[in-house]
């Protein structure tokens, strides 16, 4: 279904392929985010991302002047792969990251995380600067605010959503997956506020 | 270059961390590491005592990065690197105006780190 939104699928691609070099730069080991095709709804998001998980959320603004536009955004991940992806950059050994995968996020390991969100939203915004759109991930901490949660499908927005599946792998573990979450509404608006731009 | 004592301004835990740990595999002599969460914390550190550099985040609650720096240089001129996401031209411009004396982009290397830091003090790096 990224055929459904050919100009968000080239903007996301451009972002994750900066956001996958800039990850493997910071945690040091082969992490890599894929984007696959986009779903509309929560129930199409399926097993996947159910169970605990940390969900960072910003707001993405597009075009200038008085055709601008503003969209919340969720970069939503598994708890046991932000552990791990926090804990890594800890230094922390896998023995003992084994037993943390396994029980819901601290706050150090949240404190940890909203870096890791602001890591991936600086990848997406030079991404964006260099294709010349005027789109930009907000890194403002009023705006960027991370929040682990017990549950991910009873945390999501309502509303229809535009989902962004992204497969994740992190070296030495199993490969799982992510996604990015746009109510579908904003999304028509920043298309909107990027092609006037 | 001598030993330096060190402000790491930074509101996450894990950034000061890894600031921290970039000083030691950069080989950069430290005498004393400070730490403080924004700028307003920082700015209340430093009218206590004196230091040798501030390595500095961007977005930070209370006071950002660029407001921090243009209150520490109504005052001093202790070199001042700000160590960031943000990588925009605009970002980086802006930041110069305020009058840092360097700019790292994250994620940053111990050598990034280092040649940033030497050149803040005007020595070749």
């Amino acid at each position: 279904m990224s055929d459904a939104y050919p100009e968000l699928w080239v903007l996301l691609s451009e972002a994750y392929k900066a956001i996958n070099s800039d990850l493997q730069a910071l945690l040091q080991v082969g992490v890599k985010l894929t984007p696959k095709a986009f779903s509309v709804g929560a129930t199409e998001m399926g097993w996947a991302m159910r169970g605990p998980g940390v969900i960072a959320t910003t707001v993405i603004e597009a075009g200038v002047g008085s055709a601008s536009a503003r969209c919340p955004t969720h970069f939503v991940f598994k708890s046991p792969d932000a552990v791990t992806m926090v804990g890594t950059l800890m230094l922390m050994g896998k023995a003992a990251l084994g037993e943390r995968r396994k029980l819901p996020m601290n706050e150090r390991e949240v404190d940890g995380f909203r870096e890791i969100a602001n890591q991936i939203c600086g990848s997406a915004n030079l991404a964006f600067d260099k294709l010349e759109k005027h789109l930009r991930v907000s890194q403002n901490t009023e705006h960027l605010k991370v929040a682990w949660t017990k549950e991910i499908e009873r945390s999501l927005p309502p509303g229809p959503m535009v989902i962004l599946p992204v497969g994740f792998t992190l070296e030495g573990y199993p490969p799982s997956e992510c996604a990015q979450i746009l109510p579908a509404d904003g999304v028509a608006k920043i298309l909107s506020a990027t092609a006037k731009a | 270059m001598g030993p330096l004592k060190v402000l790491i301004v930074d509101d996450s835990v894990l950034m000061r961390t890894l600031v921290r740990r970039g000083l030691r595999q950069a080989g950069i002599e430290v005498t004393a590491v400070l730490e403080a969460s924004n700028g307003i914390e920082a700015l209340t550190k430093l009218a206590g005592e004196s230091v040798d550099l501030i390595l500095c985040d961007w977005n930070m609650p209370e006071m950002d990065g660029p407001t921090f720096v243009r209150e520490v240089r109504k005052t001093m001129i202790t070199p001042i690197v700000i160590i960031t996401t943000e990588a925009s031209e605009a970002k980086i411009r802006q930041a110069t105006q305020a009058g840092v004396s360097g700019y790292i982009r994250k994620p940053f290397t111990a050598e990034s780190l280092r040649v940033a830091i030497t050149a803040s003090f005007g020595a070749p790096s």
